[in-house]
C-alpha cells in the first residue's frame, strides 16, 4: 500500500512540525535565549520609552498612598510564620543535615535573626556548602526546591569554576564536512523516497482504473479473468455514504442498500468493534457485538432488510433505502460529531493543566520552592489570609481585574504593550511590585538597585504599618529588618518606606487609583528573608489588597496560550499547518480518508502433510542417514505388505514374495529378492551403506502402491 | 402453510421437545429441519446422550407412528423391510409389514448390523418404498429415518458404506451437556420425570401428518438468489479441490444443502434465502461425505476442520469485505 506509505510519511512530517514547535516552546526554557529574547525586548522598550510612556506618568499622583490596612496585627504573623516554617518542607529550617548550595550561602546573613523560626538555619551555615553546577543555573526564579539534587559536596579548598564555562564540543573540520554531507544525503535520500511513492502511487492508481475500465468495458478484446483482476474494495464510510446516495438518486436502489450497509459496517470496523472479513455473513457480524446490545439491535435490523434486499423476491426499493437511511445516517454523523466535541475538548482539557482536583492552581517554580531563595513562605502567607496565589501564563497585557496585585520579578520577558496595559491596570487601582528588574523599574519611574543595603536599616515616614512588636512576654519595641538586598536609586517622586545606609531599600509610588512598589530583588521575600527579624511582618504589610487574586510574573508569562490554536499562531506555525491542510485536503479529494485501495491479502495457504514430509526426507538425505531411513521403512512396507495379503498372519519372506508376485505380476525371483534385501536393513538398523538403498526403497514402495496402498 | 405459520408450528414444536431433551436446542433444530427437508439424520454419539428419548419425544410431539430398531450382527434385512409369509391355511404368501412401515423410524446402533441389512434401508431411505420378491411397498408419508451409532466402539461394527451414509441429509454429533444441564435433568428425575411417560411431563402433540406434509410442500416456495447457488457450489467444489480431501462432496450434498437452508429460512421467518443459512448447515451437511486423505488423518485433522477452513476461503455473496 503505497499510498498508505505516503500517509506514513505525511504524518512524519506533522510529527516534526509538531516537534519544532515543542522545540521552539522549550526555548522559553533556555535560560540563554530567554535572556537574549528579553535583552531586546528591553532595548526596544527602552527606546520608546520616554515618548510612549512617559506621558502618563507625569499625571501621576506621586504622594503615598495611606490606604494600607494590615489585616492582621505583627503579632499574629509572627505566629503563622512560625507555625509555617515548622513545616517538614521547610527542611533548611528543620533539617539538621541541610545542606545549603552555593548560591544560597548569603541567605545566612538572615541565620542569626532567624534562630526563633528556622533553628537549623544557623547550623546549615555553619556546614560546607553543596556544589550547585548541576542546578538550573537561573537566578533564582525557577529552583524547585531546598532539597540536595545529587550535587557533590566540594573539597575545601577547591576553587569554584567559572559560571559561564563554555561547554560547546569543537568538532575537527574534517569532521563537520563529513556531517554535512551525510546531512545533505539524508535529506536528497527523504525527498527521493517521497517523489517515488507520490509517483508510485499515482501510476499504480492509474494502472488499476485502467484495469477497471478494461473490466467494465463489453467489447474488450481480452477480458481479464475475474481471479486475476484485483478486487477493488470501497471502504471509506462517507465515500460509502454519499455513493449510497448517488445510487438511490439513480433509482439504483440494490446498490444504493448495499453502499449503505457497507457504511454502517466501515463505521463498525473504524470503531474497532468488528472485523470485516469476506467469509463473515451478517449473523457473524450480529453475533460479534454481543457485547454491544445497541450496535448487534441496529445491525439486526438493518441486516434483515438488507438481506431482504439483497436475497429476496422483491429487492430494494426507494422506501427500503430511506427506512435504512433513517436508521444508519444518523448513527454515522452523529458519531463524526461525537468525535469531533471530544477530540476539541481533549484539545481543549489539554491546555488547562495547574489545576488540581479541588480547583486550586498547584504551586510550582518559584512560588512551590521551600529552599531558602523561594517564595513558597510568602505564598503561604497570602494564601492563609484568603488571598488566591498563582502564577500569571497568560499576557500581561490581559490582565483584569479579578487580579488585584501582580508581582513582577527579574527575569520577565514582557514587550510593550505588556507594559503599556500594565501601566492602565495599575492606575484603575491595582497594586504592581517590581522586584529588581531595573527596566522595568525605569518603564514606572524608578531605577535599579545601587550599593549594598547596610544596616541600620529603618522605617520611613510613608511606610503604612505598624511600627512596634509586642513580644510574647509583652515587651514592645520597635520593628527590626534585616536585608541582603541592594538599595535602590533615588528619585525624585518615589517615597521611601524603608532605607539604609545606602538608601532607601523599598520605594514606592502611586499611580492613577493604584501603587507601584519598588523592591531591588526577590531577596526580601524570600524564605529566608520572612523567617528573619520581623521582615515577614514588614512584607506583609505592604499587601494591601483584599481579598484578590496576587499573580506572579515571570519568564513563563505570555507563554502560555488560552487554546491550542491560540499557541501554534503563537509559535508562527499557522502556514506550515495551514500548507498540510491544503495537502490532506488535496490526498482527501483524490483518495479519499484512507488514501489507499484496500485489496485481498496474499493467499498463505497451510503446508500440506506431504510438505513436512518431503522436509523431512531431505533432513535424512543431508544427514546421509540413507541406511536408517530404509530400515524404518522397511519396517513398516514389511508388515503393511504382510497385513494386506494375508492379515493377523505372519509369513516368511518366500511365502509373501510368492503372493506378492501373484497379485502385482511381477516377476517372483524379483519381489523375493526386494523383499530380502528390505528384511536385512529392516534387521540391521546400523549396516554398512550399500548406495543400493534408495533403489530398494523404490522397489518396496512400488509393491506397497501395486497391492493397493498408499506409498 | 403460510411463512408465520411455519414458523410458528416450528418453534412450538422445538420447545415441546426441549421440554424433555435439555441442552441440545442445536439438535433439536436441525433434527426437525431435516425431516421438513424429507431428508434423514444420522446421530452419532456415546450412549446415554438422549438420542432414543430424542427421537421418541419427536414422534410424539410430531404425532407420528414411531417404531424402532434395535442393529445387532444377526439382523436380517427381511427383520427391516418384513417379507413374505406362507398361510398355511389360504395357501398363499401374505406380506408382513417390516418395523420400517412407520413414519418415523428409529434405527439405532445402525453400524452393528451387517452391510446387507443396512443396505435394506437404501431404498426405503431414498425412495420411500420397499420392493419385496418384485412388488413394491410405498412406505407412509412422511417417511423419517433417525439412526444413530457410536463413535467409540469399533469391535464388531460394520462402518457404513460411503453410498449409505450419503442417504442421510445431515450427520449430528451429540456432545456431553454442561454441568448445569446436568444438574437439571438429575432434577427432572427427582421430581419424577419417566421418559417413557411423555404426556406426565406436558409435552404436547403439535403437529399432524397433514401439517408436516403441508410444512414439507412449503419449502419448496422459498426463494434462492443466484448468488446463494454460486456460494453453495463455491463451498462444494472446494471439498473436492482441498488437499487433505480424498474424495469430496456430492451434488447430493449440494442439493442436501439447498433444501436444509431453505427450510432453515422458513423456520426463522423468511422467504428467501441467506448465506448464514448455508455456513449453519454446511457441517451438518458434509461431514459425513468427505473422505479424508490418510496423511490428513494421521495428522488429526477431521471433516469438521476441513470444512471450517473451507467456509473461512469462500467469501459469502454480496461481501462488504
Amino acid at each position: 500500500l503505497k499510498a498508505a506509505h505516503l500517509g506514513c510519511v505525511l504524518t512524519t512530517a506533522l510529527l516534526l512540525t509538531c516537534t519544532t514547535a515543542l522545540a521552539r516552546g522549550s526555548q522559553y526554557e533556555d535560560p540563554e535565549y530567554r535572556d537574549s529574547q528579553y535583552q531586546d525586548s528591553q532595548d526596544e522598550a527602552a527606546d520608546d520609552q520616554d515618548s510612549q510612556y512617559q506621558a502618563p506618568l507625569d499625571d501621576a499622583v506621586t504622594s503615598p498612598d495611606t490606604r494600607y490596612a494590615p489585616q492582621h496585627t505583627p503579632s499574629e504573623v509572627h505566629g503563622t510564620l512560625k507555625a509555617k516554617a515548622a513545616d517538614a518542607s521547610f527542611r533548611f529550617c528543620n533539617d539538621p543535615n541541610y545542606v545549603l548550595y552555593t548560591h544560597e550561602r548569603p541567605y545566612c546573613s538572615f541565620a542569626t535573626t532567624a534562630q526563633e523560626v528556622c533553628p537549623e538555619l544557623l547550623t546549615a551555615c555553619a556546614r560546607p556548602e553543596a556544589d550547585d553546577r548541576d542546578d538550573f543555573g537561573m537566578s533564582g526564579s525557577f529552583g524547585q526546591s531546598g532539597k540536595k539534587r545529587g550535587g557533590k559536596m566540594r573539597p575545601e579548598g577547591e576553587d569554584e569554576p567559572p559560571e559561564d564555562e563554555p561547554t560547546t564540543l569543537t568538532l575537527p573540520a574534517a569532521l563537520v564536512g563529513l556531517f554535512r554531507v551525510v546531512f545533505w544525503l539524508l535529506v536528497a535520500a527523504l525527498v527521493l523516497a517521497i517523489a517515488y511513492l507520490l509517483v508510485g502511487a499515482w501510476t499504480k492508481s492509474a494502472r488499476d482504473k485502467k484495469d477497471e475500465d478494461d473490466a467494465d468495458d463489453p467489447g474488450s478484446a481480452e477480458p481479464r479473468e475475474p481471479s486475476l483482476r484485483p478486487r477493488v474494495v470501497e471502504s471509506d464510510v462517507a465515500r460509502l455514504l454519499a455513493r449510497a446516495k448517488a445510487q438511490a438518486q439513480q433509482g439504483r436502489h440494490d446498490a444504493a442498500v448495499d453502499d449503505l450497509y457497507a457504511a454502517l459496517l466501515r463505521h463498525l470496523e473504524g470503531e474497532q468493534l468488528l472485523v470485516l472479513q469476506r467469509h463473515r455473513t451478517n449473523g457473524d457480524y450480529v453475533r460479534a457485538l454481543r457485547e454491544h446490545p445497541a450496535w448487534q439491535g441496529l445491525l439486526r435490523e438493518c441486516g434483515r432488510d438488507v438481506e431482504r434486499a439483497q436475497f429476496g423476491k422483491r429487492g430494494a426499493d426507494a422506501t427500503t433505502f430511506e427506512r435504512l437511511l433513517s436508521r444508519i445516517e444518523p448513527v454515522l454523523s452523529h458519531a463524526l460529531v461525537l468525535l469531533f466535541l471530544a477530540l476539541t475538548c481533549l484539545t481543549q482539557q489539554s491546555c488547562s493543566g495547574g489545576d488540581d482536583s479541588s480547583g486550586h492552581h498547584k504551586p510550582w517554580g518559584v512560588l512551590g520552592d521551600t529552599s531558602p531563595r523561594g517564595l513558597a513562605l510568602f505564598r503561604s502567607l497570602l494564601e492563609d489570609d484568603g488571598y488566591t496565589v498563582r502564577h500569571r501564563i497568560r499576557k500581561a497585557s490581559a490582565l483584569d481585574d479579578e487580579t488585584g496585585m501582580l508581582v513582577v520579578y527579574d527575569d520577565t520577558s514582557l514587550e510593550d504593550e505588556d507594559w503599556q496595559a500594565l501601566q492602565r491596570w495599575v492606575q484603575r487601582g491595582h497594586e504592581l511590585w517590581l522586584l529588581g528588574d531595573p527596566e522595568a523599574a525605569e518603564y514606572f519611574g524608578g531605577k535599579g538597585a545601587e550599593t549594598n543595603c547596610a544596616p541600620p536599616i529603618e522605617l520611613d515616614v510613608a511606610f503604612p504599618g505598624e511600627r512596634t512588636v509586642t513580644d510574647d512576654d509583652g515587651t514592645i519595641r520597635p520593628l527590626e529588618l534585616t536585608s541582603i538586598s541592594g538599595t535602590l536609586a533615588e528619585q525624585g517622586d518615589l517615597v521611601p518606606l524603608v532605607s539604609c545606609a545606602g538608601g532607601p531599600m523599598v520605594s514606592q509610588r502611586t499611580l492613577g487609583d493604584g501603587v507601584v512598589t519598588f523592591f531591588p530583588d526577590l531577596t526580601p521575600l524570600s524564605n529566608a528573608s520572612l523567617v528573619s527579624a520581623d521582615n515577614a511582618i514588614f512584607v506583609m504589610s505592604l499587601v494591601r489588597a483584599w481579598p484578590q487574586t496576587v499573580e506572579f510574573a515571570g519568564g513563563l508569562t505570555g507563554a502560555g496560550a488560552d487554546s491550542p490554536y491560540e499557541a501554534l499562531l503563537n509559535a508562527k506555525l499557522g502556514p506550515v499547518l495551514l500548507q498540510i491542510a491544503l495537502l490532506m485536503l488535496m490526498l482527501y479529494l483524490a483518495r479519499g480518508i484512507p488514501f489507499a485501495t484496500l485489496r485481498d491479502p496474499p493467499e498463505t495457504g497451510r503446508r500440506r502433510f506431504l510438505d513436512h514430509l518431503t522436509a523431512l526426507g531431505r533432513v535424512f538425505q543431508r544427514a546421509g542417514a540413507r541406511q536408517h531411513a530404509l530400515h524404518h521403512y522397511s519396517a513398516w512396507a514389511l508388515g503393511k505388505l504382510n497385513d494386506r495379503v494375508r492379515p493377523g498372519q505372519r509369513m516368511s519372506i518366500i511365502e509373501l514374495g510368492a503372493l506378492l508376485a501373484k497379485r502385482t505380476g511381477r516377476p517372483q525371483s524379483e519381489v523375493i529378492e526386494t523383499l530380502a534385501e528390505a528384511a536385512t536393513a529392516r534387521n540391521q538398523p546400523e549396516g554398512p551403506v550399500s548406495g543400493d538403498e534408495l533403489k530398494i526403497q523404490r522397489r518396496l514402495e512400488a509393491l506397497v502402491i501395486e497391492t493397493g496402498g498408499n506409498k | 402453510v403460510n411463512i408465520q405459520e411455519f414458523s410458528s408450528h416450528f418453534e412450538h414444536a422445538c420447545h415441546e421437545v426441549q421440554k424433555v431433551l435439555l441442552g441440545q436446542e442445536d439438535i433439536v433444530e436441525q433434527v426437525l429441519i431435516a425431516l421438513l427437508a424429507r431428508g434423514h439424520v444420522l446421530i452419532e454419539g456415546v450412549p446415554g446422550l438422549g438420542k432414543t428419548l430424542l427421537v421418541r419425544t419427536l414422534g410424539h410431539v410430531l404425532g407420528c407412528t414411531f417404531k424402532r430398531i434395535q442393529f445387532t450382527p444377526d439382523l436380517m434385512p427381511s427383520d427391516v423391510t418384513g417379507g413374505n409369509i406362507f398361510n398355511q391355511r389360504d395357501n398363499e404368501f401374505v406380506f408382513m409389514r417390516g418395523p420400517v412401515f412407520t413414519e418415523l423410524l428409529l434405527a439405532d446402533e445402525i453400524n452393528r448390523a451387517p452391510a446387507k441389512t443396512q443396505a435394506s434401508l437404501l431404498e426405503a431411505m431414498q425412495d420411500h418404498s420397499v420392493t419385496i420378491d418384485g412388488t413394491t411397498h410405498p412406505l407412509p408419508a412422511p417417511f423419517f429415518v433417525i439412526a444413530t451409532q457410536n463413535p467409540i466402539e469399533s469391535q464388531g461394527t460394520y462402518p457404513l458404506p460411503e453410498a449409505q451414509l450419503d442417504r442421510f441429509l445431515l450427520k449430528l454429533q451429540v456432545q456431553h451437556p454442561s454441568p448445569q444441564v446436568e444438574q437439571q435433568v438429575l432434577r427432572n428425575y427427582l421430581s419424577g420425570f419417566d421418559p417413557t411417560k411423555l404426556e406426565r411431563v406436558g409435552v404436547e402433540r403439535v403437529l399432524g401428518n397433514r401439517e408436516i406434509l403441508e410444512m414439507q410442500a412449503a419449502v419448496g416456495q422459498v426463494r434462492v438468489a443466484e448468488e446463494i447457488v454460486a456460494y453453495i457450489t463455491d463451498i462444494v467444489t472446494r471439498t473436492r479441490a482441498h488437499s487433505a480431501v480424498y474424495l469430496g462432496a456430492s451434488p447430493r450434498a449440494s442439493i442436501g444443502l439447498l433444501s436444509t437452508s431453505r427450510t432453515r429460512a422458513l423456520a426463522s421467518g423468511r422467504d428467501f434465502v441467506i448465506p448464514d443459512d448455508i455456513k449453519t448447515f454446511a457441517g451438518s451437511v458434509l461431514r459425513h461425505r468427505l473422505l479424508l486423505q490418510p496423511d490428513a488423518e494421521l495428522e488429526g485433522i477431521t471433516s469438521d476442520d476441513v470444512i471450517e477452513s473451507i467456509l473461512k476461503e469462500a467469501p459469502v455473496p454480496k461481501t462488504v469485505a
